[in-house]
């Protein structure tokens, strides 16, 4: 059983670790819940992809489009939608 | 020696899309156009040119700057996928307009962005089995015609160019064993419904560039290490990496995976943009052939539209010209 403070470790790792998203990893020190990634965050469409696809590998489950929606644009939307699909 | 490549030249079209009027007409991001796509300008036809023109201009460029007479050439295959017409195939209208013999064998392959790599494949196939002496391989496309010019995702990525390769037995680079691949359950990630190039023939040009990404992470470094094992060659024995141009993005993403260094990386698309089928031979025109001293194995590896992807080790060979004195000895 995966838990939600697993997945954030996760995912916090995974925007650390990409070059391209150090302006993001600057704020994952602060409450980070309610960010979005584009507005809040400073991801671009590439960015998003990237991650998403990094998600994926890292947690083991595959993210279809039509569930990136407005909740999965934000980061504790995301974890919460993970942690659902992980423990599926 | 066996056949390979001998030279190669490209030819863009005169119409220049820049970052600046993508930014102003459709409210594209600068940054995300520099530094995300590696992308500056890219050029499209004008509305009275088709495939053919650029395909001419290129191989028109490519025989007089190295000297080739039309009646040498044995062979021509063109790989476009925004042929001139549905029939007859766009090669019969190149030979025409290049003044090539009527000996000359001509066709056409409908691939995008593996076309190099196939289309290299099979045009020096076809003239070992066939006694053919010299060659042209042409990539050509006018992929601005089924772009939508508002689509994000599309829009400011590809650009129109067209490039030709002579293939002869006297080659600078020699090809080593390929691989290929093709997953046709995603032929709707990058699809272009309708048939006919000229303009009002064809709808817009969609591309998933999730399900895209996707496909290039998962799928081409693993027949990246397939075809080093066929060839006997380690990572290290690379000396330079052209991948498709997909995007700089792209690229850095697929160089991190296949734990290449940056530096050994081709990005070379800032001033053509996406040229699918033409983006590898551009490159190592641009970046491999002017080089003083041309690295001895450079890995090219194409990948998109199909899906379809291949992948083969150039190999570097002697001067040709210094080789045949030392055979008379």
């Amino acid at each position: 059983m995966t838990t939600r403070d697993e997945i954030v470790t996760k995912l916090v790792e995974i925007i650390a670790e990409k070059p391209d998203l150090q302006r993001a990893a600057v704020q994952l020190e602060g409450d980070i819940e309610q960010a979005r990634f584009t507005t809040d965050l400073g991801f671009d469409s590439l960015d998003l992809v990237g991650f998403l696809f990094a998600c994926e590998e890292v947690l083991g489950v595959r993210i279809p489009e039509e569930d990136v929606n407005h909740e999965t644009h934000r980061f504790g939307g995301l974890v919460d939608y993970l942690l659902e699909r992980v423990n599926r | 020696m066996g056949i390979g490549i001998r030279a190669i030249e490209y030819a863009l079209p005169d119409v220049v899309v820049t970052n600046e009027q993508l930014v102003e007409r459709h409210g594209f991001e600068h940054s995300f156009l520099r530094e995300k796509l590696g992308i500056f300008e890219r050029r499209r036809v004008s509305q009275d040119q088709a495939v053919s023109h650029m395909a001419i201009t290129a191989g028109e460029t490519l025989l007089s700057r190295h000297g080739i007479a039309t009646d040498d050439i044995g062979l021509l295959v063109l790989v476009t996928q925004t042929a001139d017409y549905c029939m007859p195939h766009t090669a019969a209208l190149v030979q025409d307009g290049l003044g090539l013999g009527k000996h000359v064998a001509t066709f056409d392959m409908s691939l995008g962005c593996s076309g190099f790599v196939y289309g290299l494949a099979s045009a020096t196939a076809f003239m070992e089995a066939h006694g053919i002496e010299n060659g042209l391989l042409i990539t050509a496309e006018t992929h601005s015609r089924l772009v939508d010019p508002a689509d994000r995702s599309t829009a400011p990525l590809f650009g129109d160019a067209a490039c030709a390769t002579l293939l002869s037995h006297s080659p600078v680079y020699e090809a080593g064993r390929f691989c290929f691949a093709t997953d046709g359950s995603g032929h709707e990630l990058l699809i272009a419904r309708g048939t006919g190039a000229r303009p009002g023939e064809r709808e817009h040009l969609r591309m998933d560039g999730r399900e895209i990404f996707r496909f290039a992470m998962m799928e081409v470094p693993p027949q990246i290490e397939a075809c080093l094992q066929d060839n006997g060659l380690s990572k290290d024995e690379i000396d330079c990496w052209v991948f498709h141009q997909a995007g700089k993005f792209m690229l850095e993403e697929l160089a991190r995976r296949c734990k290449v260094p940056l530096a050994k990386v081709v990005v070379d698309m800032s001033d053509v943009g996406n040229t699918t089928s033409s983006t590898i031979p551009i490159a190592l025109r641009r970046r491999v052939l002017v080089q003083e001293s041309m690295p001895d194995r450079v890995l090219i590896s194409g990948f998109g539209v199909g899906l379809s992807w291949a992948t083969t080790v150039l190999t570097l060979r002697e001067d040709p010209d210094d080789k045949e004195g030392e055979s008379e000895e």
